[in-house]
């Protein structure tokens, strides 16, 4: 990419090779890739970097661009900042510091990752007993018994569900979160550690 | 001032020893078919050619690149690109001149244009980048300071 630079300021960014017209001289699209770097800078037109943290974009969003240019290199850089995502649920106001309230008169609420993780984990754990409530029903109706295999590995489900609810509501900031979703490996390529929201029990033969 | 009917006899040897013609003092009424005239509808009995202006092989740094057509001197130019050119607004611009740009290609350079140079959606055209290409820009001049081009790119289809 790059940028048209005049009077030590970005006028335009081309994200692809066009024909543009500087100073009443047409150019062709084709000056992008044939002029080198010192005549390009001649009329005005510099390499362009965007840099963006790379980071996890369910936990940060983008923030605020800063702009440097550097008339000898002929290069213009814009680095855009980070910005963590609420962790927690945000009760929402108005530009006069009200609460907003939705059709009922309840407080609005944004919710926040933590929530959004939680009602991930609740989901998960819910599809995974599906399979096995038919078994359920049918010894509360009298039928065969849940197969102790099934039950205990229900109740793990439940277990493990639990407890990844309190991990995430333990968690101190979003790289926090991260770890809880990162499964370690070792150098061989064998699995280290399971991510703590990854690891749930191993589903039973009975289930299979 | 009375007129001389000279007819057509011929003036002797040295029977004019001195004499000037005033201007306007003569009218040349009799047209000859066989000549060309600005003011004349004709038809042209055999093809009638213009003679290609030969700007070189445009090489050199970047000041020495700027290729500026005097089209008092033809209305056909070729030169070979051998820089990254600018095809400079021209001088002696007379709407209703028309005429073509043969453009030989040499390696990877660009062309750029001035503004009188007016290409159809206001692009200017990608020249070929190969050496041994030709492309060809035919214009017709609207106005003195407004030519309109067309650029064909890679007439030979092959370097």
């Amino acid at each position: 990419m790059w940028a048209m630079v005049k009077a030590n300021q970005v006028v335009a960014i081309y994200r692809r090779p066009k024909a543009l017209t500087i100073d009443g001289v047409q150019h062709p699209s084709n000056i992008f890739s044939v002029w080198s770097k010192e005549q390009k800078m001649a009329i005005g037109i510099y390499d362009y970097t965007e840099v963006r943290s790379n980071l996890n974009d369910k936990y940060y969003r983008q923030g605020s661009s800063s702009t440097a240019i550097d008339n000898d290199a002929g290069t213009v850089t814009v680095t855009y900042a980070a910005n963590a995502k609420n962790l927690d649920d945000v009760n929402e106001v108005d530009e006069n510091g009200d609460a907003v309230l939705d059709e009922n008169g309840d407080q609005v609420v944004t919710l926040g990752v933590k929530s959004l993780e939680k009602q991930k984990v609740k989901q998960i754990a819910a599809g995974l007993l599906q399979s096995s409530d038919w078994m359920v029903i049918r010894a509360a109706e009298g039928g065969t018994a849940v197969p102790d295999a099934v039950a205990t590995y229900r109740a793990a489900v439940r277990t493990k569900s639990n407890s990844m609810e309190t991990a995430i509501n333990d968690a101190a900031d979003a790289d926090a979160m991260i770890a809880l979703e990162t499964t370690t490996y070792h150098a061989n390529g064998a699995i280290d550690a399971v991510a703590t929201l990854q690891d749930w029990p191993t589903v039973p033969a009975a289930l299979r | 001032m009375a007129l001389t009917t000279l007819g057509n006899t011929a003036f002797g040897t040295s029977s004019v020893v001195s004499a000037a013609i005033k201007d306007n003092a003569v009218v040349y009424n009799k047209l000859d078919a066989n000549t060309a005239h600005t003011d004349r509808n004709q038809s042209f009995t055999v093809a009638q050619r213009g003679s290609i202006s030969s700007l070189g092989v445009r090489t050199g740094p970047a000041a020495t690149n700027t290729v500026t057509l005097d089209l008092n001197t033809s209305n056909y130019y070729s030169c070979t690109a051998n820089a990254n050119l600018l095809f400079a607004n021209p001088t002696n611009v007379t709407a209703g001149q028309a005429g073509a740009l043969f453009v030989t290609a040499n390696g990877s350079y660009t062309s750029s244009w001035g503004s009188y140079w007016r290409f159809a959606t206001g692009t200017v055209p990608t020249m070929s980048t190969v050496a041994g290409k030709v492309d060809r820009v035919d214009y017709v001049v609207q106005s003195s300071n407004t030519i309109h081009a067309v650029a064909t790119i890679d007439l030979l289809g092959t370097a």
